[in-house]
């Protein structure tokens, strides 16, 4: 096994770049931890390791950088961000303060990440409807792609 | 007058990556490449026979750059610009050469934001199979081998009023509508035509200009699961399917193409005539609606909401 890069120091960093690290490094997303190995984007180690288990939700994104539904806050480590993702869903600016698109993303270290909520105008206005149920708190909106 | 909008022409869309879109829409969707320069590549299925159909351009988005109607004659275009002045539009013409191997026409912008064109011409280059004794299937089809495009699905923050304005200012027939219950009549989303399938365009609740996915057509339920193994081979990514709508009674496999434009390739359906009822859904039957199939119940959320 190819050895693992050393937990980066100076924060979280997004940087250009088409590949990860060279061996497996560990993601730590909520209060679990799943094993990256090289060749996979992010989304692809989520989607084998993290969503459609234990109770969460299927990830249902376009895992193509194109809806942002995997979109990602960084809270430790360094990746790598390839360039072809749609500037609507994660604008450069986004980027800087530290959010990603796990399907365009690689590992440069062991990271620490957290979903990020989106807004969904279909359920926000026909919620009721389609549920006949009330949501009585808006706050646990833990999971992307949902 | 004429007919008016005949059908959908062409849908330009946005890449961020021309070259894997260049793959997916000749190599796995088997269209064939027609022409390609600067930033765009041009494309057209086998049993179509204008010059091309989907426009890829490369940007650094995704998402839909605008949509072409054909309609019948150059009096309609004259007569529906006054008619979609009359309704608030700002149109304007372009002409005949501004959009590659198309005639003059008119663009104009849609309550939703979404840009739409309207021609009469462009280059016709027949077919892939001759118009004289021609068999059935042309030889050497890739991949999918879409025969034509079919239709396409938008979102719009006010789906009411998108819905009645394309109706009035274009001459939309609605085939079928969803109401948030049985006592409403004001749809929230619609399926709109002006061909003779149950819709051309549809438009769903969700944020303006976005694209929800566009259509190839497909010869029947078969050619579904052949679609499928190929998307499957070469891991173009699946988002539902294959299934059965309830709305339109289509067969389907919905899917991204590399920069996260959703496709489908659909199937069956019925004639639709301008004079038929229309058919009336309630939110709360929403997800049989959308998938018959889905006996969980499972409302597919991430279906709904990623457009781009
Ligand atoms: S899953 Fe759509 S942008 Fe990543
Ligand atoms: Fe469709």
């Amino acid at each position: 096994m190819s050895p693992r890069l050393a937990p980066s120091t100076g924060g979280p960093r997004v940087i250009a770049g088409t590949r990860g690290a060279e061996g497996p490094v560990r993601v730590r997303i909520g209060a679990e931890v799943v094993e990256w190995r090289p060749g996979e984007t992010l989304i692809e180690t989520l989607m084998a390791h993290y969503y459609g288990r234990r109770g969460r939700g299927s990830f249902q994104g376009c895992r193509r950088g194109g809806c942002g539904a995997c979109k990602l806050r960084l809270e430790e480590g360094v990746v790598a961000l390839r360039r072809d993702h749609s500037r609507d869903v994660l604008a450069p600016e986004e980027r800087a303060c530290g959010l990603f698109l796990a399907c365009r993303a690689y590992p440069l270290t062991d990271l620490a990440v957290r979903p990020v909520a989106r807004r969904n105008l279909f359920f926000e206005r026909y919620g009721r409807a389609l549920a006949r149920a009330e949501s009585v708190s808006t706050s646990d909106r833990s999971s992307p792609g949902r | 007058m004429g007919e008016g909008i005949l059908r959908l022409g062409y849908v330009h869309i946005r890449t961020t990556d021309l070259e894997a879109s260049r793959r997916h829409y000749r190599d796995v969707m088997g269209m064939q490449e027609m022409a390609s320069h600067n930033d765009r590549v041009y494309f057209k299925c086998w049993d179509e026979y204008d010059h091309h159909s989907v426009v890829v351009q490369q940007s650094d988005r995704a998402g839909l750059e605008k949509m072409g109607f054909k309609i019948h004659t150059y009096e309609d275009l004259d007569a529906l610009e006054k008619q979609l002045q009359q309704h608030g539009a700002a149109v304007r013409r372009f002409s005949e050469g501004e959009n590659y191997k198309v005639g003059q026409g008119i663009r104009f912008e849609i309550p939703s934001g979404h840009v739409m064109e309207l021609y009469v011409e462009m280059e016709r280059v027949g077919k892939a199979l001759p118009s004289l004794n021609p068999p059935p299937v042309p030889d050497g089809l890739v991949g999918v081998g879409a025969p034509r495009i079919d239709h396409l699905l938008i979102t719009s923050e006010k789906p009411t009023e998108t819905i009645d304005w394309l109706m009035k200012a274009l001459n939309f027939y609605m085939a079928e509508k969803v109401v948030e219950n049985e006592h409403s009549e004001a749809p929230i989303a619609a399926w709109l035509f002006r061909s003779n399938t149950p819709h051309d365009i549809a438009i769903i609740p969700g944020p303006d200009k976005k694209i929800h996915h566009f259509a190839f057509w497909l010869d029947d339920w078969a050619e579904i699961r052949k679609a499928g193994d190929v998307f499957s081979k070469n891991d173009v990514p699946v988002d539902v399917g294959p299934e059965r709508h309830g709305i339109t009674r289509g067969q389907t496999i919905y899917y991204f193409d590399p920069s996260g434009n959703r496709n489908e390739v659909f199937t069956g359906g019925y004639i639709a005539y301008p004079d038929m009822p229309v058919v009336t859904w309630t939110v709360d039957q929403l997800d049989r609606g959308i998938f018959y199939f889905n006996h969980r119940k499972e409302w597919i959320e991430g279906f709904t909401s990623n457009v781009t």
